[in-house]
């Protein structure tokens, strides 16, 4: 497969004004949104689905591509500057980024972070196209039971890594995938848990339950608490890093890279885990571990680079498995389905313009955003003065239009709603979404890829067990599954967990 | 599938329940923030916004609706609140009903 003639065509598709227009559109409302704390991706990206019903769908994963690796951006500006994660994938860039930004030196933390993610940014894109054609080549030979078993790992995998206990998280995953059975079951058509509501009938909206719990729940979590908050003044100057932060943080982007990279692609990992898991390696591997949390350059460049390669990393399972790694992956996959495209082995072949335009899009996103953001971190600052009281009006708002219009009824709204009162509860329980979430959308593909293994093997379990593919999946899952149950093995987990909260 | 995950489900929760009672020499923080109350009045204003949403119409409806949450946490001058309020409405039902074809509710009142 010649890649670079490709290459050039989804260049040429990137480069259509109306493309580059939607390519900045995506970048700047996805640095807007990463800038706001409480409107995650995932909100932005529901909200704005409607709108890409009247453009191609090029245009329209250009656009929404670029909000994902916008907000990475974006959120690691407020992370730095007013130790606020504008976003959940920043969370440990606050611990030296702000405590650098104390110390008079905002300009350079920004600075690796926006390097730093430039750099990962482009490599994962060089790993997608390297990556993606082997491994949908190998998937056109999968069947269900493949299918089935890569799903399992995945959920597996989302499970353990999520940060607090492992059956918390699984208890969320079934919630999740229990969700989804709402609604007409997939391979027959009756009409399951709907209690006679008709609105159910076509199950429970990925819109309305996305927003519910991760906006409303977080806004709700908000006004509780006293909204005035303190903005820290400092000065920004010199964005460049000298030669020690080069020296410093060399070999950090390169690990972040490689980590956020690598769990990206793996069904459940993605940005908020490798930027966790980046910064535990840093601390390790460091000569100095006791400067991190005081303002080491090496916790800011690690993670910042983790989170943004693992954007590149996601598209691989969701290009060439069609299963999407993450929650925004999931909204994507809604996006293409709408547009009568189903991401997958086949996508390379029918809609290569999808594949390379988004590629290349990804391409001159990054190099928009490298620009965007050095020189205009001073209006990203005034936007993050709008007082909150004044703040979660819109927010809600824009959640409201969301989820009406999507199926433009009213008892979406009611949904959201609901998830968000459920959400606000889990929340102070110390739950997480994350397995909810994944679960929710995997629910259908598992149900199915089950079903369809049962009937190929006339209802014998072991068909999962003699392909050697789910075989092995199964097994691993398994085995992840035991180990939190293996002392030692616990231990150490804990110990990782709290390394990086400490 | 649905009854193996409720199953799933039952066997999970019932040893997070165990695992629970078996600590339960745990401190206790407050539970709600200082400003719970402000969480039910969000929670049943926008629960009544998505009933009177298709009768009343987006306009009005969003406008009561951003008035009262602009209120809620401030009490500021009443002038100020309804030109947030209006405007917030107003560039919102611009932007997604008239230039993104969004269709967003009529209402009664035909606006």
């Amino acid at each position: 497969m010649d890649v670079l003639p490709h290459l050039l065509e989804g260049f040429r598709i990137a480069f259509i004004p109306a493309n580059l227009l939607y390519a900045f559109v995506g970048v700047f409302v996805g640095t807007l949104i990463g800038v706001l704390p409480g409107i995650g991706p995932a909100g932005t990206i529901s909200i704005l689905i409607p709108i890409t019903f009247r453009i191609s769908p090029v245009s329209a994963i250009i656009m929404l591509a670029g909000i994902y690796y916008g907000a990475m951006y974006g959120g690691s500006t407020t992370s730095i500057l007013v130790n606020i994660p504008g976003e959940a994938a920043s969370v440990v860039t606050c611990l030296d980024g702000y405590q650098m930004a104390r110390q008079g030196r905002a300009g350079p933390a920004l600075g690796i972070s926006a390097f730093g993610s430039f750099i990962a940014g482009t490599f994962s894109i060089i790993g997608l196209m390297v990556l993606a054609f082997p491994l949908a080549k190998a998937a056109l030979r999968f069947g269900p039971p493949e299918y089935f078993g890569l799903m399992v790992l995945g959920l597996t995998i989302v499970t353990y890594l999520v940060r607090g206990s492992v059956l918390r998280a699984l208890q969320m995953a079934v919630l999740g995938i229990f969700l989804s059975s709402v609604g007409m079951d997939v391979m027959i058509g009756t009409p399951r848990f709907t209690f006679g509501i008709i609105d159910l009938a076509d199950g429970i909206g990925l819109v309305p339950l996305v927003m519910g719990v991760f906006g409303i729940s977080e806004v709700l979590l908000n006004v509780e608490q006293n909204l005035s908050r303190q903005i820290f003044e400092t000065k920004i100057k010199g964005l460049l890093p000298n030669l020690k932060d080069w020296k410093d943080s060399k070999w950090p982007i390169v690990r972040g890279t490689l980590i956020g990279f690598f769990l990206g692609v793996l069904p459940g990992g993605g940005a908020i885990i490798s930027s966790f898991v980046s910064y535990a390696v840093e601390k390790r591997v460091s000569k100095h571990p006791e400067k991190f949390g005081k303002g080491a350059i090496e916790g800011v460049a690690g993670p910042e680079s983790a989170n943004n390669a693992a954007i590149g990393g996601a598209f691989i399972p969701f290009f060439s498995l069609g299963i999407p790694p993450n929650v925004v992956m999931a909204l994507l996959l809604g996006a293409l389905m709408i547009h009568g495209v189903q991401p997958g082995p086949l996508i390379l072949k029918q809609h290569p313009d999808i594949f390379w335009g988004t590629v290349a899009s990804m391409y001159v996103g990054n190099g928009m955003l490298l620009l965007l953001n050095l020189p205009l971190i001073g209006i990203w600052v005034k936007i993050l003065k709008i007082p909150y009281p004044t703040l979660f009006p819109l927010i809600l708002l824009f959640c409201l239009i969301g989820s009406y219009s999507i199926n433009f009824t009213a008892f979406d709204i009611l949904i959201m709603v609901f998830f968000g009162i459920v959400g606000y509860i889990l929340r102070k329980l110390e739950y997480e979404f994350a397995p909810l979430v994944l679960g929710y959308v995997l629910g259908p593909m598992l149900e199915r890829s089950l079903r369809q293994s049962l009937i190929l093997s006339d209802g014998s379990f072991l068909i999962f067990i003699s392909r050697p593919i789910s075989a092995v999946c199964i097994l691993a899952s398994i085995i992840l599954l035991l180990t939190p149950l293996v002392p030692y093995i616990r231990k150490r987990r804990e110990v990782l967990t709290r390394e990086v909260e400490e | 599938m649905p009854f193996g995950t409720g199953l799933l489900l039952f066997f999970f929760s019932l040893a997070a329940l165990f695992r629970e009672a078996r600590e339960d020499e745990k401190e206790e923080g407050p539970w709600a923030g200082p400003y719970w109350k402000r969480v039910i009045t969000t929670i049943i204003s926008l629960s009544i916004y998505a009933l009177i949403l298709t009768r009343l119409g987006y306009l009005l409806s969003t406008f009561l609706l951003m008035m009262f949450l602009f209120w809620t946490p401030e009490y500021k001058k009443w002038t100020v609140i309804i030109i947030k309020a209006g405007l917030s409405a107003g560039i919102t039902y611009f932007v997604f009903d008239k230039w993104l074809d969004c269709q967003l509710p009529k209402g009664i009142f035909g606006f």
